[in-house]
């Protein structure tokens, strides 16, 4: 091939541009540190570098994305770790307010304590990072306690100024507003929810005690015990009618053979004895004035053996003694085992007084003893020796049982001053209080206040009377008259004699006094209280009640100051059934219903129908008896249907009376009914009174992304509840650290600990139970530290990876690129100067 | 017979002047050894016949005496076929440099990798949306997420801007292209007229010759094409290269004319018949778009159809005139029009000869020589004015572009019989579909790959028109989605009761006044919605009013890795990744073509220097060879004066 001089330069132009070029390229990659200077250097490269740096830079934001998980995460296990603590400073406060021995000064300290703690933990239920609220929910603008909040009360009353509904409504800042109805006695009737949906419109739902929603167009109706109702209606208003007037009988009959036996102790008490053939009884003891004082019953359990109780006079039942003693002296002492002392107590005698002396102390003995030369009490008084008027005096009853000391110290002036502790180290102090004791054999020690011991000694009574009628067989109807809160107002005993068919009915008051007694019925007589003969009847107001027996028919009405029903009572006997017949009445004397029981005496079933003003039935019970002998008692309707626990049947005619029958014990009561007063609208908010928050999205969860697709949630949505179980834990606790009626119960504080798996503790509302509650966040929380510092750790390596990876694809590998730059410029050198050379040498430079 | 006393001198002065020759033409080749397509020419000695010639009077002489040396020819060394292979590596070359640049500028555009192309504007975005999602009531967060979110939006403007801008400098640089392909194909024909007219008289001029392959060589870059000797005629020797017909050769292999001469007779030289051809006529290219319409200088895109192909001629025809009738012929003699003028209004009707007759009228502007014609519509379509003094008439279009100039003929006694008329007549010669120019070959076929073009079933093709079709089904894809997502969302309330906004938009569209309904998004329209200037309108929450959920926030960050329908079930980032890998492959095999393209190039452009360039040793070589050839000449000159001077002077005077 023929090689010209312009080929060569043009070769050498080709090379040395190639050679240019590639220098361009390794001294750019030097230079920017990347071997990727466009997509086509290296498509797939560049592919795979473009998807390293998405990745990088998704794994550099997750990092972020946990730090701020970690920040959220550490607050609020260090929020939950305070609240913790405080309310283990609470638990320690509260069992050792639960002690008895506290006084209520002492307990009152306690809760300015337990209101500061309570104060600290709404501010930790505000607890923020930088400007967010961090149980607030998705409202991390809002406090969880904030001041916004209104919570006001309005108090329905019934005519006698007694609360019959309590209304509460708290209502958000954003207008939604809850509000709780609950009855006298704190139980919920039903709740109003006024919420915003999304447009703002409001929505209105109301949910009965159980939270269930009562649907439109139901209005919700509660009744509490006492008939009285209250009534929700759909767009939240509520319509308090109070039971003016309430009544209810409780009505017992069945047949024994009994044995009478009376027997009168002195003038001081009668016992009277009603044996039935079963071997049961029934004591009675009765003071000179014909009052019980107690009742002794003999039942048997269900195994034979038998039972003794003992009820006062109220029919209350006494678990110690009852020490009744009359202007005369006379004495009746009734012990829980049934054992009594009747007699009249007497002064004892001037004691036998000896001395003895030990050196230091002498020590002078005083014996009582009782005109049978017993040993009544023991007062043993030790004085120093030389007697500077100091002294310590023991006293002792008959048994030795201490019964109080007395003792004399000198006062910074030298006078002495007399103390007088009972046997529990009690002070008994001036002017009023007398350390009476009385040794369980009737006899009586006295100390006053200022040292005097004054011994009485039971002169047994003497059997003066005692007469046992024949036994003859009765059928006996127990009845008990109770107002429209369920308490006694009077009870009435009639005792059919089956042989003549003679009856006797006795009246008691509600405290047991005798109010009439009727036998019958031909003549039928009636007497009073004191067993005196009266023709007029007999009316007797007690504890507000007026029972009043009809001297001709013999029906026994008692009225309720009160309530102003009437109720009344008469029962019959054709034999075979007792009618017991009880008409309710209102005020204004109109009947309001009437109900008929018939009883089988033999066989313990009865039926009570209940009719209404114009007769119509209302109701039927049946009571009937199954094998074991355990009554079965079946309620119906007007139309016949069952009507089952716990629903009640509650009628109510055209003029608001109501009549309820309970089938879970067959009782009815009646009552009649007028809107309750509305009280004024009282806040409840005082100056530092946060109240908790319950906007719409504060359940909500805050969650952040730690990973692809991995959503973390960092807050703790739990704590709405966890908060509000805290706000009902501490309001118990004030309720029962402020008492009722400035006395706090012991029992009732300690109830408060919990601990006991009961079913407060599972709804975390005693203290035990919300610190289960907090343990249980904390430990989510906790949880989830755990899984945001393991994806931290995942994080770390992964980018290490694909740091290499991206390194590998897009970084210079300088000693190669350096390497290579240094042999191009070396071939490029090598180009130019072999190029100089060969271009420079031509003919021309040889032809001279 | 005796051999002239002088025949040695004339031998020996043809030897001089042989070598004279040749040594002139080694200084030729050495003064052009650096000129651009230069190819070095040899004198073509030969041997002159012998004494005595033959004939019936011939001296008989013993042997047959040599006369000399003369210069046959001078010839340019050259090889055609190596011509063809430099041409077919230009016509490669030209396509692939081409397109390595249009890649290259688009990879510019895109910038990856880097830390602030597309991709990464996409990672901060979403970025500052998990952000939102840890702070969602944040105003710096909001703030964070609309700046990074404008960012993205001028992203996408700023891509489809500089696409835009690249493609239209594409179109100018296209437009430019065919400019000078008309200029070298004027250049090839007048070149080829100048060899025309001086081959027939036995010349070969090597320069133009050289000077014409340099415009083919040229020429081959921007197309493919083939070329076709034409004699010349005359005493055109056989190294006569002739005129060159070019042609473009389509990818059907049929040929279209570019620069031709028609055949005007035929010849018979050297007891062949050829075919004797008129002058050269160079076509005019144009590049045209739908419905055969020029492509313009106007920015809007406008896909290539492919080329168009005229000639134009000057042609003079007359007219005449007979009373108040002219009738015009056309260049064969034929009637073409008849106008018939109007005395009275001076309104000239003219009618042509089609069935029926097109009727056309110029009326006179009062007080002026200017004519208006209209058609048989009332359209204006020519205006004439006349020179009152040489009575030249020229007629333009109406927008001013002559059409043609009239020129009165005078008879002997001045009167005014008829008219010269010269008209610019553009005859359209052919057309050539885009799709039917060889694919890889040449800058011209470059351009509209990566212009974009209208393929064979109609539908627009090109690098830069996919890319940027690409780009904007992204942005819509995305932002419609992501749109969708934030409607569903809840900004933040301005006093937490009242409801959040929500429903809202987050990407807007650029109101553009060419297409004010646009109903999808585009990556020069994108925008976030003005509305998100208010920085609560910024739905991050998936509740109303929870100024704390950031779950929304969320969900549209993930957005980042959620496959969209519309984009073939992949995600916007990994369609935009797919997007630059796309051009890289084609970059990647766009460069390593052009360096192929390069290295065959140089190997034939070597190959073609190795016969054809000046080798200045070769030439010394022969300046020495043929200098001494030179020398020897003239001392056989003194050789023979020598021996003249013992015949003038020496002979004959023996004895004297």
């Amino acid at each position: 091939m023929r090689i010209t001089q312009s080929m060569l330069s043009s070769n050498m132009l080709r090379n040395l541009n190639n050679s240019y070029s590639k220098m361009g390229v390794w001294q750019q990659q030097l230079s920017t540190g990347s071997k990727l200077l466009r997509p086509s250097d290296d498509p797939v490269g560049v592919t795979k570098a473009m998807s390293y740096r998405t990745q990088l830079a998704q794994n550099a934001q997750y990092d972020e994305n946990l730090d701020t998980a970690t920040k959220w995460l550490d607050s609020t296990d260090t929020a939950l770790g305070s609240i913790n603590s405080a309310m283990q400073r609470v638990q320690e406060l509260i069992t050792q307010a639960a002690n008895d021995t506290n006084q209520t000064i002492d307990r009152q300290q306690m809760l300015k304590e337990i209101e500061q703690i309570y104060g600290e933990i709404k501010d930790l239920g505000n607890t923020k990072i930088g400007d967010m609220y961090i149980f607030s929910g998705a409202r991390t603008d809002q406090p969880l306690y904030g001041e916004s909040v209104k919570s006001e009360q309005v108090l329905y009353r019934d005519a006698n100024g007694n609360v019959i509904a309590d209304v509460q409504t708290t209502t958000q800042k954003d207008g939604s507003a809850i509000t709780i109805v609950r009855d006298a006695d704190g139980n919920v009737a039903s709740k109003i929810t006024t919420a915003k949906d999304a447009n703002g419109n409001t929505i209105t739902t109301i949910t009965d005690g159980q939270n269930n929603v009562i649907q439109a167009p139901d209005s919700g109706k509660y009744i509490d015990g006492a008939g009285n109702i209250i009534e929700t209606a759909q767009d939240g208003t509520i319509n308090v009618s109070h039971a003016k007037d309430g009544s209810n009988v409780i009505s017992k009959d069945y047949t024994t053979t009994r044995t009478t036996t009376t027997t009168n102790y002195g003038g001081v008490a009668t016992e009277q004895r009603i044996e039935n053939a079963d071997g049961t009884s029934i004591t009675s003891i009765l003071d000179k004035n014909n009052k019980v004082v107690a009742k002794i019953s003999i039942t048997k359990d269900g195994a034979g053996n038998p039972v003794t109780s003992v009820t006062d006079g109220s029919g209350a039942i006494i678990t110690d003694r009852i020490l009744v003693t009359d202007d005369m002296g006379g004495t009746i002492e009734v012990y829980a085992d049934g054992t009594k002392k009747i007699g009249t107590l007497k002064p004892s005698p001037p004691p036998t007084t000896t001395t003895t002396s030990n050196g230091t102390n002498t020590t002078q003995t005083d014996t009582y003893k009782n005109d049978l030369g017993q040993t009544v009490a023991t007062v043993n008084t030790v004085s120093p020796i030389p007697n500077d008027g100091t002294f310590t005096t023991t006293i002792r009853d008959s048994k030795g049982a201490l019964v109080g000391t007395v003792t004399g110290q000198k006062d910074s002036f030298g006078n002495i001053v007399k103390t007088v502790h009972d046997a529990d180290g009690k002070k008994v102090e001036e002017p009023n209080k007398v350390l009476r004791a009385s040794d369980g054999n009737g006899n009586i020690i006295e100390v006053n206040a200022l040292g005097n011991v004054n011994v009485k000694y039971l002169e047994v009574g003497q059997v003066t009377n005692s007469v046992t009628d024949a036994a003859k067989s009765v059928t006996v109807n127990e009845f008990t008259f109770k107002d429209a809160s369920g308490n006694i107002t009077a009870t009435s005993e009639t005792v059919i004699n089956e042989d003549n068919s003679t009856y006797t009915t006795t009246i008691r008051d509600s405290q047991g006094n005798l109010v009439s007694t009727t036998t019958g019925p031909n003549p039928i007589s009636v007497t009073d209280g004191r067993n005196l003969p009266v023709s007029g009847g007999v009316a007797v107001e007690s504890n507000g009640s007026i029972i009043k027996t009809d001297p001709i028919t013999g029906t026994t009405t008692v009225t309720s100051m009160k309530d102003n029903l009437s109720t009344s009572n008469v029962t019959t006997t054709d034999g075979t059934t007792i009618t017991g017949t009880t008409t309710y009445k209102n005020s204004a004397g109109d009947i309001i219903a009437t109900s008929v029981k018939k009883t089988n005496p033999l066989t313990g079933k009865s039926t009570t129908v209940i009719t209404d003003k114009d007769g119509n039935t209302v109701s039927t019970t049946a009571i009937t008896k199954d094998q074991a002998g355990r009554s079965i008692i079946t309620v119906t309707d007007a139309t016949g249907a069952n009507v089952n626990a716990p629903d009640k049947l509650s009628v109510v005619d055209a003029n608001g009376n109501y009549i309820i029958t309970d089938p879970a014990t067959g009782q009815t009561s009646v009552s009649t009914t007028t809107p309750a007063v509305e009280g004024p609208v009282t806040s409840l908010n005082t100056a530092n009174n946060n109240l908790l928050q319950t906007l719409t999205g504060m359940n909500s969860s805050v969650n952040i992304e730690i990973y692809n697709d991995i959503q973390l949630q960092v807050n703790t949505t739990g704590a709405q509840q966890m908060f509000s179980k805290l706000d009902t834990v501490f309001s118990k606790v004030f309720a029962a650290l402020n008492g009722t009626g400035g006395v706090t119960s012991g029992e009732d504080i300690s109830d408060l600990l919990g601990g006991t798996n009961s079913a407060a503790d599972r709804d975390f509302t005693t203290i035990q139970g919300i610190q289960d509650l907090i343990s249980m966040e904390r430990s989510t929380v906790g949880a989830k530290q755990n899984r945001v510092d393991m994806m931290s750790d995942r994080l770390a390596l992964q980018k290490e990876t694909l740091t290499k990876q991206q390194s590998n694809v897009e970084d210079v590998e300088f000693e190669e690129a350096i390497t290579n730059l240094i042999t191009q410029e070396s071939i490029h050198r090598a180009a130019l100067s072999v190029g100089g050379r060969i271009i420079q040498q031509t003919l021309v430079d040889f032809i001279r | 017979m005796a051999i002239s006393t002088f025949m040695g001198l004339e031998t020996n002065k043809r030897g001089l002047t042989a070598q004279q020759t040749s040594l002139y033409t080694v200084g030729h080749n050495i003064s052009n050894a650096n000129t651009v397509g230069y190819t070095r020419q040899r004198v073509n000695l030969e041997a002159t016949h012998g004494f005595p010639g033959t004939g019936r009077n011939a001296p008989m002489i013993p042997g047959h005496l040599g006369t000399g040396v003369a210069g046959q020819s001078v010839t340019r060394i050259r090889n055609e076929f190596v011509d063809k292979q430099y041409r077919q590596a230009t016509n490669n070359l030209g396509y692939w440099s081409q397109r390595t640049d249009a890649i290259s500028q688009m990879e510019d555009i895109m910038s990856e990798p880097s830390t602030y192309g597309l991709n990464a504007a996409l990672n901060d975005f979403y970025s500052s949306w998990q952000e939102l999602a840890n702070s969602p009531k944040s105003a710096a967060a909001r703030q964070v997420v609309y700046t990074k979110a404008s960012h993205l939006a001028s992203s996408f403007n700023y891509m489809h801007k500089q696409m835009s801008q690249v493609q239209t400098n594409l179109k100018y640089e296209a437009l430019n292209t065919v400019d000078k392909v008309n200029s070298i194909l004027g250049q090839i024909a007048t070149l080829n007229n100048q060899i025309k007219q001086v081959e027939p008289n036995g010349y070969i001029p090597n320069d133009l010759y050289d000077a014409r392959d340099v415009l083919i060589d040229e020429l081959s870059g921007y197309l493919p094409i083939s070329t076709e000797r034409v004699f010349s005629g005359g005493l055109a020797t056989d190294d006569a290269e002739g005129a060159l017909n070019v042609y473009l050769v389509k990818a059907d292999g049929t040929k279209q004319a570019l620069v031709s001469a028609e055949q005007t007779g035929t010849q018979t030289y050297n007891g062949q018949e050829r075919n004797l051809y008129g002058e050269s006529i160079a076509t005019k290219l144009t590049l045209s778009t739908t419905g055969g319409a020029a492509v313009t200088k106007s920015d809007i895109f406008q896909a290539i159809t492919g080329l168009s192909f005229a000639t134009t001629e000057t042609v003079n025809t007359t007219s005449t005139i007979n009373g108040n009738t002219t009738v015009y012929n056309d260049k064969e003699g034929n009637p073409l029009y008849t106008a018939v003028k109007d005395p009275a209004t001076g309104i000239v009707t003219y009618t042509d000869t089609a069935t029926p007759p097109n009727v056309f009228t110029a009326t006179p502007t009062p007080g002026t020589t200017d004519m208006t014609f209209t058609n048989a519509n009332g359209d204006i379509v020519a205006k004439s004015t006349t020179n009152a003094t040489t009575g030249l008439t020229i007629v333009a279009d109406p927008a001013g572009v002559e059409i043609a100039r009239l020129s009165p003929v005078k008879d002997a006694s001045g009167n005014i019989t008829g008219e010269t008329i010269t008209q610019t007549i553009t005859t359209v010669t052919g057309t050539v579909d885009i799709n039917n120019i060889q694919a890889d070959k040449g800058n011209l076929k470059s351009y509209a790959d990566t212009y974009g073009y209208v393929d064979a079933t109609g539908k627009t093709q090109g690098f830069l028109h996919e890319k940027m079709a690409e780009l904007d089904k992204l942005a819509n894809e995305f932002a419609t989605s992501f749109n969708t997502l934030h409607q569903s969302g809840y900004g933040l309330s301005s006093n937490g009761i009242a409801p959040s906004p929500t429903g809202l938009d987050f990407f807007d569209k650029i109101a553009d006044p060419n297409s004010p309904n646009a109903l999808t998004f585009t990556a020069a329209n994108l925008k976030v919605s003005d509305k998100m200037q208010d920085f609560n309108n910024i739905a991050a929450s998936t509740a109303n009013n929870e100024e704390g959920n950031g779950n929304l926030a969320l969900t549209l960050s993930n957005l980042k890795t959620v496959s969209l329908a519309g984009l073939g079930d992949t995600s916007a980032q990994k369609y935009y990744e797919a997007m630059v890998a796309a051009v890289g492959t084609e970059g990647e095999k766009a460069v390593k073509e052009a360096y192929t393209a390069g290295t065959v190039h140089l190997t034939i452009s070597n190959n073609r220097s190795s016969i054809s360039s000046v080798s200045l040793d070769e030439e010394m070589t022969n300046m020495i060879m043929f200098q001494q050839a030179y020398n020897a000449s003239a001392r056989m000159m003194t050789a023979i004066d020598e021996t003249l001077e013992k015949i003038i002077n020496g002979m004959g005077r023996v004895g004297l």
